[in-house]
């Protein structure tokens, strides 16, 4: 734990069930945001979160008995206020959809750098989306043909100008410079991301489950 | 014997109530202590019935209602005291399976059932009887001497059928599953026990070689990671890729092409593609061109990432190839990249029918937008 942490730094709860990780996060994000904790499974990760009320989690995908999922059910419905940010190495699509479904902020894998991740917790420490481009190019993937009929296409299909966003997150451009490639401001682009979060969660889309669970992209 | 056939058929009136009750114990698990004692009952079951069937045989000619209630008791026991305790027996040892419980619970309610039915139609043709010839029933022989009276045919019909029912439905079925359930799970060991041996067999090919070369090559930090991010790839592609349908569409093309050029040049490539497409002569094309972009993009790179994003859409394919190197000035690039890029990219797309835009800032990276119609223009 960082001896003193600078006031406005974010508070941040690691949860993995490998000490490996915890601390290589720790190492990695250390100067950028106070961890205030962490945990290796289901159960000490809900008190933890319970008890220290922290700003964004980092949550692992594969726990055992339950997985981030469990984690997310547990916490979410009395602390809406924490925001989750999943960190896995899988790229398994299903494991994506689902916690994202849970309601989980955003979705990194853990090739991520430092910096990178940082940039991640800010923003959804914000309450902002943070879209790794793996998971942008699933949305496109899962969001791909006409909405099936007796389906509201307000959240059943991505606006063009959510494709152009989602387009350039998934080529690996920051929110910036996808702003600046769209002349539009980073705000802008954080909204439009958003918006595709928001669908992710409530579409009732058939083809977004199936397809989760029918691949993951190499 | 004729006491113990009244006997029998004193409890015989009993079977549908009986049988109910019987359900209910089935559908309760772990009743009581000891299971020894259920085995003797079964057997004093097998012997009593074999007795009562002699008893019957050897009766001389017992008129129709003799008959029913000779039938009917030797169900009612062979009931109580042969497949009861079976059938507790197979729960219990069931006891745990909710499954095995639902199935004994509708076993035992469609075995009642049947048993109420031909109760019911035993009492039927009874009264039926009675009504045409009143008192013929009860008579010392049927009236037409042919032997055989409606009752006892339409009773014994009846209870049989119901009594087969029963026994089908609390030992046959209960059996089969036991026995069903059995082969699956020893064909799901089986299974566990050859994926585990692929899995052993993969990881010892792969990451086991990986590790020990990377022991032996720690002073060659290029090598290492280059050998690192190969056994990654592998690995994910063994773990989460998608079951290869078609092994040589545009998406295991390209995935090929970013495997070659990740070794190659010692960079990390991130591919992200949505939607695939056959390998046609414009499809390879991009190949090509992306390929290209790959290659200029890992030379300037140094050790930063490329990504790499292709998607396949209704009217186009899109390919962006991005890195975050020291970008070039396309005026006073080398001559080789200058080349490179008119002729293996612009030229390649714009032969096929597509287009491609290069986008270089110095020191911010370069970006390559590669458009193809998804059909040939007319």
């Amino acid at each position: 734990m960082s001896a003193a942490p600078g006031p406005g730094l974010v508070r941040v709860f690691v949860v993995d069930d490998h000490a490996v990780v915890r601390s290589g996060v720790r190492a990695e994000i250390g100067a950028a945001a106070d961890v205030v904790g962490e945990a290796g499974d289901v159960a000490a990760a809900v008190d933890g979160i319970r008890a220290l009320v922290p700003d964004v989690v980092l949550l692992d995908v594969h726990l055992p008995c339950g997985g981030g999922r469990a984690v997310l059910d547990a916490v979410l419905p009395t602390h809406p206020q924490v925001r989750f940010l999943a960190l896995s190495v899988s790229d398994a699509a299903g494991d994506v959809i689902d916690v994202i479904r849970g309601g989980a902020r955003g979705y990194v894998t853990k090739a991520i750098t430092g910096p990178e991740l940082c940039e991640a917790i800010e923003v959804i420490n914000a309450g902002d989306a943070y879209f790794s481009p793996r998971l942008a190019g699933f949305v496109l993937d899962a969001f791909r043909g006409t909405v099936p009929a007796g389906l509201d296409p307000q959240l059943n299909d991505l606006t063009a100008r959510e494709r152009d966003v989602l387009r350039l997150v998934a080529a690996g451009y920051t929110y910036k410079e996808v702003g600046a490639r769209l002349h539009v401001s980073p705000r802008t682009v954080e909204t439009h991301v958003g918006a595709v979060l928001r669908k992710l969660q409530l579409s009732n889309r058939r083809e977004l489950s199936r397809w989760a669970s029918a691949r993951g992209l190499t | 014997m004729v006491t113990q056939q009244a006997d029998a058929a004193g409890s015989g009136g009993g079977v549908p109530g009986g049988r109910s009750e019987l359900a209910g114990q089935l559908t309760r698990s772990g009743a009581g202590p000891g299971q020894r004692w259920l085995v003797g009952l079964g057997a004093l079951g097998v012997a009593n019935t074999a007795a009562l069937l002699a008893a019957v045989n050897a009766t001389p000619g017992p008129d129709g209602s003799m008959q029913l209630v000779s039938i009917f008791g030797q169900l009612a026991i062979a009931c109580l005291l042969l497949v009861a305790p079976w059938a507790m027996l197979a729960a219990r040892r069931l006891g745990g399976d909710p499954g095995a419980r639902r199935m004994f619970g509708r076993a035992g309610m469609v075995a009642a059932a049947l048993a109420l039915l031909g109760a019911a139609q035993v009492l039927g043709g009874l009264v039926v009887v009675l009504l045409e010839r009143p008192g013929a029933a009860l008579a010392e022989h049927p009236a037409d001497g042919d032997g055989a009276s409606p009752i006892s045919i339409l009773g014994g019909v009846a209870i049989l059928a119901g009594g087969v029912v029963a026994l089908v439905g609390m030992v046959l079925v209960p059996w089969l599953f036991v026995l069903v359930r059995r082969v699956v799970r020893e064909r799901s060991a089986r299974v566990r026990a050859e994926e585990r041996a692929e899995m052993a067999n993969h990881l010892h090919d792969s990451v086991l070689q990986a590790l020990t070369l990377i022991q032996k090559g720690a002073d060659e930090p290029a090598a290492v990671v280059r050998l690192a991010r190969r056994t990654e790839r592998e690995l994910r592609a063994w773990l989460y890729g998608a079951p290869t349908v078609d092994g040589d569409d545009l998406r295991a093309a390209l995935t090929a092409m970013v495997a070659e050029v990740e070794d190659q040049f010692g960079v990390a490539v991130e591919l992200v593609a949505v939607g695939t497409a056959e390998l046609d002569s414009r499809t390879r094309a991009v190949v090509g061109a992306t390929r290209e972009a790959l290659c200029n993009a890992a030379k300037h790179t140094g050790r930063g990432r490329v990504s790499v994003f292709v998607e396949v859409g209704d009217a186009e394919i899109l390919v962006l190839v991005r890195d975050r190197g020291q970008g070039f000035d396309r005026s006073d690039g080398l001559e080789a990249d200058r080349r490179g890029i008119a002729e293996s990219i612009v030229g390649r797309m714009r032969r096929h029918g597509g287009t491609a835009e290069v986008r270089s800032v110095p020191g911010a990276g370069t970006e390559v937008e590669l458009h193809m119609p998804s059909r040939p223009a007319p």
